[in-house]
């Protein structure tokens, strides 16, 4: 009987114990951590000095000099590098620059500043071919690989400076072939994927692109994702853009700004985008203002049927698009079908301004595959009341005949050398401005684009005006269609 | 053969000649003469008269013969294992008589001499299943390999769904159930062992075996085991599935058999398979290490169409005991080949927004649909399972055993991927055509000892060696483009025929390696006149884990329309570097890894009566996890190498009152853990494109492992005539840091947040209650039976979700706002019932079975939004299978599985909002929620013959 109780005694003790204590377990962890770059400075010849294969580098560079680059830059959180007016930087073997902190290209009208390919991998074949085939032209080669700015940076600031040759692998580590550079996944991409020219990616960051010109790239090149930001790309151009796919201004969710006065000509598919895929708190809505901008021969290059040709919102992205001059264009400004904000994006476009040199583009200024439900506006020029039927739904796949605007007498918007129609080439050989007999895209007197453009609304203003840390100018809606206004404000790119 | 010594019986007169006009009955039990437990099957003979009627005992123990004539008769029992038993002068005196003749068995013995076999009981019966569960120290459910056999199952998987408690997840993989679920936790907190050694898994990201990889005709019996004791590993918060593998007979035995059978998706459809031969199995990175043009072909995309391809299983068995029975030996293979033919409808949704309604109203937060995915899944399923032990009696007190495993199994699977966008690019179809090779297999390797030192003290000891591992080498996917004109619903270009994009190949495997050692003391004392018995052991197991991947994307040379038909026609460019496609191929994000990890445990267990009545077993167990990994990430990540370890102090106390002896009543305490699985602790990222899901995926190393308080109750019932049972349980599970996979917006290894990406996290979430009530009875009434299981199983866990709204004013879609909801937790069902029929005869050797499984709703996949969760439907499936003996050693059997053609569906718990733009044809057929995948995989058919020597 006595062991009996104390064997019960024992075990109550031992339930009771057991069941208030809760230091039973443990879990213990040691994670290694990223090794940050040593840091080096800003030399004529930069290359890797350890097995990382990157350095860090901060400061300025100095003015009117050449810099050739060997590897991976990277600008650390909360520093700065400063490039300097008439600065070329050469960059070789894929090498790329990842941005944590702040990047200050700033260069100007006189001394412009160029990110570009060693010179033996510049061939400017601009001079337009017949069927151009972008297989065999270097300016999809992607040399080296971008410039990526991560959540953390704060400012990344561009003026008057030529981006060219990007799109390289976006894991390549030239300082050390057996690495992997942490560029990729920056930008999201995958190992041994092709990198985007310029990529940005913080909320409350501000990104300018301003007076420069971006030339060739496999795929998107600019794309503003992941968590968006604030941004003005204003009086750029943009040329040979995407090789069998990709758009030229690609922006995400959380990115609000505008596009405005830029040039583009000879994109794979859209020239702009907004594309508010998957929200997620205190991250806006994407919202971008496009006016003011021309597009020549846009979407010729996209295998994919019906991806959009100029100008394209979808998912839930919204914007005002005014004053907008489309050349040719394969497809015409498209409004995505399924949960468009159609609601405010029916009341703030218009004044929109098309060329059609045959059937084909004509028939497609409403796209009429892909789910397109632009709903045509008066202020449209060629208005077009005057050609659609009575009845038109914009509804997707709503076919109209075009042939009433073919070449439409009267609307021919006179480039100063740009001779419409195209004659001798198809429309998608024609991809750049050209260097030997460069086309010049400014409207004579006389052209019917002049003074058609709609200034009475406000587009997004979000960026400080600075010389530095902001825009220069921030140029207002015009009173032309087109990037080219003919009292010479607008874009300043012409020879 | 059997041996037979003759000792004393009650004799009973023979009456002289009489002419037998009237007719009565001689009945009674046949039993144990040791157990009392009914002899099920035995063959009563009863010889007089000049005649010889024969007969067989019944489930419940006993045996009839009717319309004997009157007479003096010699009553005969013949069953395997034990000696023959006869009863002279049975009389049966009139037509009304009714005699009764009772029969105890005595075991047969082999005397041999200082060598002492033990008798061959039937193992594999259900009796003996039954009295393992009586018998047992702690709540365990067993299914023997006669019911397995009799049972409509063909993979292990659908055997222990009949169990109760035991749900199983659904596959995306062609129907085919691979995890289980135990008392509602998901495979991440169960265990499978092998004759009690824990086995790694194939699986390249988790921990559990998969199920379906067992054959049944290879198991001895299956346990699950809801309550861990001291010596017990401590890992398994649901239960632990042991899957007993055939021991040596007693006497030489011969088992053959041969099924065929089919599917029934295939009456009006093809089947389609890919040619074998021309998968290379060794990626260009492993072979030459960079890729070119000709590293791949094209030839397996082509696919060769099939009507009805024919299943086929067959297998034996063959066992014997040599040199005077020391040494036994069975060796037990089978092989499966099975096709199977899917259809299954998914629509997929990036999150939610919310929108206006043309009559002004607001809907918010409605899931945002973006693409419609019509799949056809051709599988072919082909295992085999190779079992072999040897056993060594050395004398009276030392036996050695030499186990060894195979399994293997090849899935071959095409999937024709129709992706209709109705977001982006409404009206696009991309067609995506895959094929796949995924070659599993688990090798184990166990030599055991059993040594008696001295009468009370006894030691075992476990020497085991396992390897598992996974291929799935020249994985393809090719796509093309249609598109369809929303208006007039024709596609543009031929059926067959779109824009080619691009191929991609990847190559993927992964190994791991177990060495474990295990040592156990049993002392059997006496303290204050009561017999303890103490368990005292330790573990130790060294795993090594190795995971390769390696990805290329091609474009065909051929670009424009083209016909999909000819694509194996069509030779390959691999572009040069600076393109999408490169030679050096993509290796993934933290995809190539290894990792160690060291397991060391001890224990120590007492037992003991209390009362007489009250059995008390109880005991601390402690155990050391200590892993390391690292990948091939870039060093300028975080996470390329991690160091993680934990113990785990896991004390237990289980007590057994026996009321009577046919009822009892249990209760326990015990504290267990379950360790994240690879995948989940390795810092990977996957993009949506290269898996089954459509989000992205990542690891996260800085997971908490899972640990649990459990308590149980269980009242049990054992009549003692034949196999009936009665079980009634409650069960209460407290878990901490328990792991969901839910998604995310933060990307661990760029440490960034990402918020228009949902990844797929896997994430230690608040503490969880899981509890539940779980009901089997089985009873026999003659010739039929029921047998059912009841579990019901509550869980409740809250987490963060987003809400989208629409704000009227501005007309726009506002950045979600963050809500509280609170579900069960994932995969667990709130209602599970099995109920089977079963009708035995064995006079005529017919035995029938009616199965049903009712699965309640359970949530398959969590969402980050409110009440965004998708369910997957309550299904009810019908089995039903048969065996027939033809003559003596041969019987024909049948099965087949799924008679209703049930489907897999899944829906969102919101109601339809029909929209004037969007209309998504099959989803709303149900004003309460929105389906958003269903599955279709039809009913199956087997027939098949089995030869017994």
């Amino acid at each position: 009987m006595k062991i009996k109780i104390s064997a019960y005694a024992l075990l109550l003790v031992c339930a009771v114990y057991f069941t208030s204590c809760s230091k039973f377990s443990t879990d213990n962890n040691i994670i290694s951590k990223g090794i940050i770059p040593p840091h080096v400075s800003l030399q004529d010849t930069i290359r890797a000095i350890d097995s990382t294969g990157i350095v860090s580098v901060t400061g300025k560079f100095l003015p009117n000099h050449t810099y050739n680059i060997y590897c991976d830059l990277y600008v650390p959180t909360d520093s700065s590098l400063t490039i300097q007016a008439g600065d070329s930087l050469i960059f070789h073997n894929d090498a790329g620059v990842i941005v944590k902190g702040n990047l200050f290209s700033l260069g100007s009208q006189a001394n412009q500043i160029w990110f570009t390919a060693p010179l033996n991998f510049k061939h400017h074949t601009d001079a337009p071919t017949r069927k151009f085939k972008a297989s065999s032209d270097s300016a999809f080669n992607g040399i080296w690989k971008g410039v990526a700015g991560d959540v953390t940076c704060k400012y990344l600031i561009m003026k008057w400076t030529h981006i060219e040759y990007c799109g390289g692998n976006a894991s390549s580590c030239p300082g050390n072939p057996s690495g992997t550079s942490i560029f990729y996944s920056i930008e999201g991409g995958k190992i041994n994927g092709t990198s985007f020219p310029l990529y940005f990616s913080n909320t409350n960051g501000i990104f300018v692109f301003e007076d420069s010109w971006l030339y060739g790239c496999p795929d998107d090149a600019i794309r503003v994702g992941g968590a968006g930001g604030r941004f003005a790309i204003m009086r750029c151009t943009f040329e040979k853009y995407g090789k069998s796919g990709g758009d030229g201004c690609n922006i995400k969710t959380g990115g609000v700004g505008v596009l405005a006065y830029n040039m583009c000509i000879g994109g794979a598919t859209n020239s702009l985008k907004g594309a508010n895929t998957g929200a997620a708190p205190l991250i806006p809505t994407c919202q971008v203002d496009s006016y003011n901008n021309t597009i020549v021969n846009s979407g010729y290059r996209n295998t994919g049927s019906g991806k959009g040709g100029s100008v394209d919102y979808e998912q839930g992205a919204r914007g005002q698009v005014y004053n907008n001059l489309e050349v040719n264009c394969k497809y015409g400004i498209r409004l995505n079908q399924l949960f468009p904000d159609t609601t405010y994006m029916y009341s703030h476009y218009g004044y929109n301004y098309y060329w059609a040199d045959s059937l084909s583009v004509a028939n497609q200024i409403f796209e009429t595959v892909y789910g397109s439900v632009t709903k045509p506006v008066a202020t449209d020029f060629p208005n077009p009341f005057s050609y659609l039927p009575a009845n038109y739904n914009y509804l997707p796949d709503a076919k109209y005949d075009g042939s009433p605007v073919v070449q439409l007498a009267g609307s021919n918007p006179m480039f100063v050398n740009y001779p419409l129609p195209v004659v001798g080439y198809y429309l998608g050989d024609l991809n750049a401005i050209g260097v030997t007999n460069p086309f010049d895209f400014r409207l004579q007197p006389g052209s019917p684009s002049i003074g058609k453009g709609f200034t009475g609304f406000t587009p997004i203003q979000n960026i400080p005006i600075d010389p530095v840390y902001g825009l220069t100018e921030f140029t207002p809606p015009g009173s032309d269609v087109g990037c080219y206004q003919s009292n010479g404000s607008g874009n300043k790119h012409h020879s | 053969m059997c041996m037979s010594y003759l000792k004393s019986w009650l004799f009973v007169v023979f009456l002289a000649l009489s002419i037998g006009a009237f007719a009565g009955t001689v009945k009674g039990k046949i039993t144990d003469s040791k157990t009392g437990e009914p002899l099920i099957g035995a063959t009563v003979t009863l010889v007089g008269n000049g005649k010889k009627l024969t007969t067989s005992v019944n489930l419940d123990g006993s045996y009839t013969f009717r319309n004997v004539p009157t007479g003096s008769y010699k009553l005969k029992v013949n069953f395997g294992g034990y000696k023959v038993a006869e009863t002279e002068n049975v009389v049966v005196k009139s037509a009304t008589d009714v005699v009764v003749v009772a029969e105890e068995m005595k075991e047969d013995v082999a005397d041999l001499g200082e060598v002492k076999v033990n008798s061959y009981k039937n193992k594999e019966s259900e009796t003996f299943a039954i009295s393992l569960e009586k018998n047992s120290d702690v709540v365990t459910n067993v299914m023997s390999a006669k019911s397995i056999e009799l049972s409509p199952d063909v993979t292990v998987a659908n055997s222990l769904q009949r169990i109760s408690s035991i749900s199983f997840q659904p596959s995306s993989k062609g129907g085919e159930s691979q995890f289980v679920i135990i008392r509602g936790m998901d495979q991440r907190y169960n265990t499978t062992l092998v004759n009690g050694i824990q086995i790694p898994s194939p699986n390249d990201q988790l921990r559990s075996v998969p199920m379906n990889i067992f054959l049944p005709e290879v198991l001895q019996r299956l346990e699950v085991i809801k309550e861990l004791t001291p010596n017990m590993e401590g890992n398994a918060i649901g239960g632990v599935m042991n899957l007993v593998m055939k021991d040596a007979p007693n006497k030489e035995e011969f088992k053959i058999f041969g099924a065929g059978g089919g599917n029934t998706t295939f009456f009006n459809q093809n089947y389609y398979g890919f040619p074998h031969s021309s998968i290379n199995f060794k990626s260009p990175k492993e072979l030459t290490g960079l890729a070119t043009d000709s590293s791949f072909s094209s030839k397996a995309l082509k696919l060769n169409a099939r009507t009805q391809p024919l299943d086929i299983q067959t297998g034996f068995t063959y066992g014997n005991r040599y040199f005077k029975k020391r040494l036994g030996f069975v060796l037990s293979t089978s092989y499966q080949s099975l096709y199977a033919g899917t259809n299954e409808s998914i629509s997929t949704q990036i999150g939610a927004t919310a929108f206006k309604n043309p009559d002004g109203s607001v809907t918010s937060n409605y899931p945002f649909f973006d693409q419609v995915y019509k799949n056809y899944i051709y599988t072919q399923n082909r295992r085999i399972s190779i079992n072999n032990k040897f056993d060594y009696i050395i004398n009276n007190r030392n036996k050695i055993s030499l186990y060894n495993l195979y399994v293997r199994m090849d899935q071959f699977q095409v999937r024709e991927l129709n992706d209709t966008d109705i977001n982006a690019h409404v009206g696009a179809m991309t067609i995506t055509r895959r094929t796949s090779w995924t070659e599993q297999s688990i090798y184990n390797s166990t030599l055991h000892g059993e040594h008696e030192l001295t009468p009370r003290t006894s030691l075992n000891w476990s020497a085991s060696y396992s390897f598992a591992k996974q291929q799935i080498p020249d994985l393809k996917n090719v796509s093309y483009t249609n598109t369809v004109n929303r208006g007039t619903g024709v596609f543009v270009n031929q059926p067959d025929s779109g824009t080619l994009g691009g191929v991609s190949h990847s190559w993927a495997h992964n190994s791991d390696q177990d060495v474990a050692a295990y040592l156990n003391l049993i002392l059997k004392r006496k303290i204050a006149h009561r017999d303890v018995q103490f368990d005292f052991g330790g573990m130790f197991r060294d795993k090594t884990r190795d995971n390769f991947y390696i990805a290329y994307s091609v474009s065909p040379i051929n670009t424009g329309v083209v016909n999909i038909t000819e694509l194996d026609t069509f030779t390959n460019h691999l572009s040069t570097n600076q393109q999408k496609n490169s030679p050096a191929g993509n290796p993934g994000t933290a995809r190539n890894f290894s990792i160690r990890e060291d397991v060391a445990a001890g224990y120590a267990q007492f037992k003991f009566m209390a009362t007489p009545k009250l059995q008390v077993l109880g005991g601390v167990r402690v155990e050391n996890t200590n892993q390391n990994y690292s990948t091939d990430l870039s060093t300028g990540f975080d996470q390329k190498n991690g160091h993680i370890y934990y113990y785990d102090i896991l004390p237990s106390l289980h007590f057994k009152y026996t009321i009577s002896s046919t009822q009892a009543v249990r209760a326990s305490y015990y504290r267990s853990f379950v360790r994240p699985s690879f995948g989940e602790i390795i810092p990977s990222y996957v993009s949506a494109n290269e898996t089954t899901t459509v989000y992205d995926q990542q690891g996260n190393p800085y997971l908490k492992h899972t640990t649990a308080d459990n308590y149980d109750a269980r009242y049990e019932l054992f009549p003692k005539k034949g196999a009936d049972e009665l079980l009634v349980g409650i069960f209460v599970k407290q878990l901490y840091n328990p792991i969901e996979v839910t998604f995310d917006h933060y990307n661990l290894l760029s440490g960034k947040f990402s918020p228009s990406t949902n990844i797929l996290t896997p994430l230690n979430v608040g503490n969880v209650t899981n509890a539940g009530f779980e009901f089997t009875g089985t009873k026999y009434f003659g010739m039929f039976g029921i047998s059912a299981n009841y579990t019901y199983t509550h869980s409740a866990t809250t987490t963060t979700k987003y809400f989208v709204t629409y704000d009227i004013k501005n007309q726009l879609v506002l950045p979600p706002a963050a809500v509280n909801q609170t579900r069960p937790l994932q995969g667990q069902a709130q209602n599970i019932a099995n109920v089977s029929l079963l009708f035995k005869d064995h006079k005529i050797g017919l035995d029938m079975q009616l199965g049903y499984n009712y699965t309640g709703e359970r949530i398959a996949q969590v969402s980050s939004y409110y009440n965004m969760d998708t369910w997957q439907a309550p299904q009810n499936v019908l089995h039903f299978s048969f065996t027939k003996k033809i003559v003596k050693k041969f019987e024909v059997y049948g099965k087949v599985i799924n008679i209703t053609n049930e489907k897999n569906k899944f829906y969102l718990k919101a109601p339809y909002v029909a929209n004037p733009i969007v209309n998504i044809d099959y989803l709303q057929d149900n004003t309460k929620h929105i389906f958003n995948q269903s599955d279709i995989y039809k009913a199956s058919y087997w027939l098949g013959v089995r030869f017994h020597f």
